[in-house]
């Protein structure tokens, strides 16, 4: 008798990875052996008390942390490859014109990570040569933070040696905010900046001159937020300030998911809110968004988004 | 409209940064869930989740549509884990998180249910650290397969799509995992 064949399907019985002919001669075994029903009974209590002894899951902090740290490794990545573009926010007016006196707090000039992965094809690494020049690394100026030396050449027999950094300098900004280029920096800091306050900070300043409908990048930028950002009071006043832009295909869109994906009931109900403006204002939505709003039907937790779903689809009905 | 993976490849690939972001949003927690599970160190799985979705950004130009987006994530997941080496620290058994536990106990204090009563809770740590303990002295394949089959719930044929092994090789593996679990907790079941 093959009691080993026997004794693996018992294991793979329990995880209901046998075949219906192969559960039958499992069990039809079973009935005739009692080592191989002890043996199953044993795996049994084995499989059972494993799945009572969860082991660590990801909670939402080590998730955002993760998500944070990726996102500062991805921007240095990008440096490197200039093979994905990334159109929507381009900052290059900012650095290459006088402007660029100004930006309080921490505006990367270093060069490497900022200027090339978000303007152009450049080189990536500005090398700062010792040679003959007294004033070359004088001229990083006291407040300038050197950070991330890599040598390429430490033997200093030839009497030189040369290695990249990435200088940090803060600089002094002082604008209109209603300057595109103003815009671009706090677009980018909606996005990128670590500091929630900072993020949050930069949305109501943008809200203050969004040319509504007109200010595309600023949109795309505000749909991310609302979507993606960890902290949700940024994730909040992204969706209302999305309110200004017209409700086009992409902030259904991004409306839609929010309905579907955030975990937070406050805004499921904003984005229901404006889901339901958008009905009133006698837009009809399409099947596949009709689905979506039927499929978050059944898993919504929150009353008054339920609520509010079944009026969409019912003025929706009666729309056709 | 929620978009299919496909639609948000196509568009990755085209340079856009926000179809990136869903595609990398939508499969991340499965991502640093697994990495979790295999290192049990809050840092390492960080690091994990980082260069798996790093080799996605690398990776993602050339993708094929040859297997589903998930697959691929996945094997770049399996394969990060099987190589990370922990840089500098000690290989450690299972730990529970300062932060975890202090979570944990918060979560007691605020019920009456004697199943979480403080004793059940440190025997329950006991016992997973006693699991974790035993799944650390599997291979780092026999470990991975058993994480990917028990505590996340795979069939055999997704996960020998994630590893690019036979299913053979995979309840091989399985059984061997399982046999020597067995073997070091048996006083936890019997």
């Amino acid at each position: 008798m093959d009691h080993k064949k026997y004794k693996e399907w018992i294991q793979l019985f329990l995880y209901d990875e046998l075949t219906q002919k192969e559960k039958d001669e499992l069990n039809n075994h079973l009935n005739d052996c009692n080592e191989c029903n002890a043996e199953f009974e044993k795996q049994k209590r084995f499989i059972s008390v494993l799945k009572n002894t969860p082991l660590s899951e990801p909670d939402q902090n080590l998730l955002s942390e993760a998500r944070r740290e990726f996102n500062a490794a991805l921007k240095v990545e990008k440096t490197k490859r200039s093979s994905f573009s990334f159109p929507k926010i381009n900052l290059s007016g900012f650095f290459f014109s006088p402007f660029r006196i100004a930006f309080n707090g921490a505006a990367v000039l270093a060069i490497g990570i900022f200027i090339g992965f978000l303007l152009f094809n450049r080189q990536n690494e500005i090398t700062i040569p010792l040679i003959e020049e007294e004033n070359s690394l004088a001229s990083l100026e006291d407040k300038t933070q050197i950070t991330n030396l890599r040598f390429i050449d430490q033997d200093p027999s030839d009497g030189e040696i040369e290695f990249t950094i990435d200088a940090i300098k803060p600089v002094h900004v002082k604008g209109k905010v209603s300057d595109p280029k103003i815009q671009n920096i706090l677009t980018y800091s909606m996005l990128y900046e670590e500091n929630p306050g900072v993020r949050l900070n930069a949305i109501n300043l943008i809200k203050t001159n969004t040319v509504p409908n007109k200010d595309d990048e600023i949109k795309t930028a505000l749909i991310t937020v609302a979507k993606y950002d960890t902290n949700l009071g940024v994730r909040r006043e992204g969706l209302k300030l999305l309110r200004i832009f017209s409700f086009d295909a992409e902030v259904r869109e991004a409306l839609l998911y929010i309905l579907l994906n955030d975990e937070n009931s406050a805004m499921r109900i904003e984005a229901i809110n404006s889901l339901k403006e958008i009905s009133e204002k006698g837009y009809s939505f399409n099947q596949q968004e009709i689905s979506a709003f039927r499929e978050n039907i059944n898993k919504e937790e929150n009353n008054y988004v339920k609520f509010q779903i079944k009026n969409v689809l019912q003025e929706n009905k009666n729309e056709k | 409209m929620i978009l299919s993976d496909i639609d948000l490849i196509n568009k990755a690939q085209n340079g856009d940064e926000s179809a990136f972001n869903e595609l990398v949003y939508r499969y991340d927690r499965t991502v640093l869930s697994i990495a979790l599970k295999y290192v049990n160190d809050r840092d390492d799985a960080k690091d994990i989740y980082q260069e798996v979705f790093i080799r996605v950004f690398r990776g993602l130009k050339k993708f094929q549509f040859k297997s589903e987006f998930s697959t691929w994530l996945y094997r770049i997941t399996t394969n990060v884990c099987l190589t990370f080496i922990r840089a500098g620290k000690k290989q450690t058994m299972m730990r529970i998180d300062n932060d975890m536990e202090t979570e944990a106990i918060d979560n007691i204090a605020g019920t009456d249910d004697e199943s979480n009563s403080p004793e059940e809770f440190l025997l329950r740590n006991e016992f997973i650290s006693n699991v974790n303990e035993a799944l650390e002295k599997l291979s780092p394949k026999q470990k991975m397969i058993f994480i990917l089959k028990h505590f996340e719930g795979y069939k055999i044929r997704e996960i020998s799509q994630m590893l690019n092994s036979s299913e053979g090789t995979i309840k091989k593996y399985l059984f061997e995992a399982n046999h020597k679990l067995r073997d070091q907790l048996s006083e936890l079941y019997v």
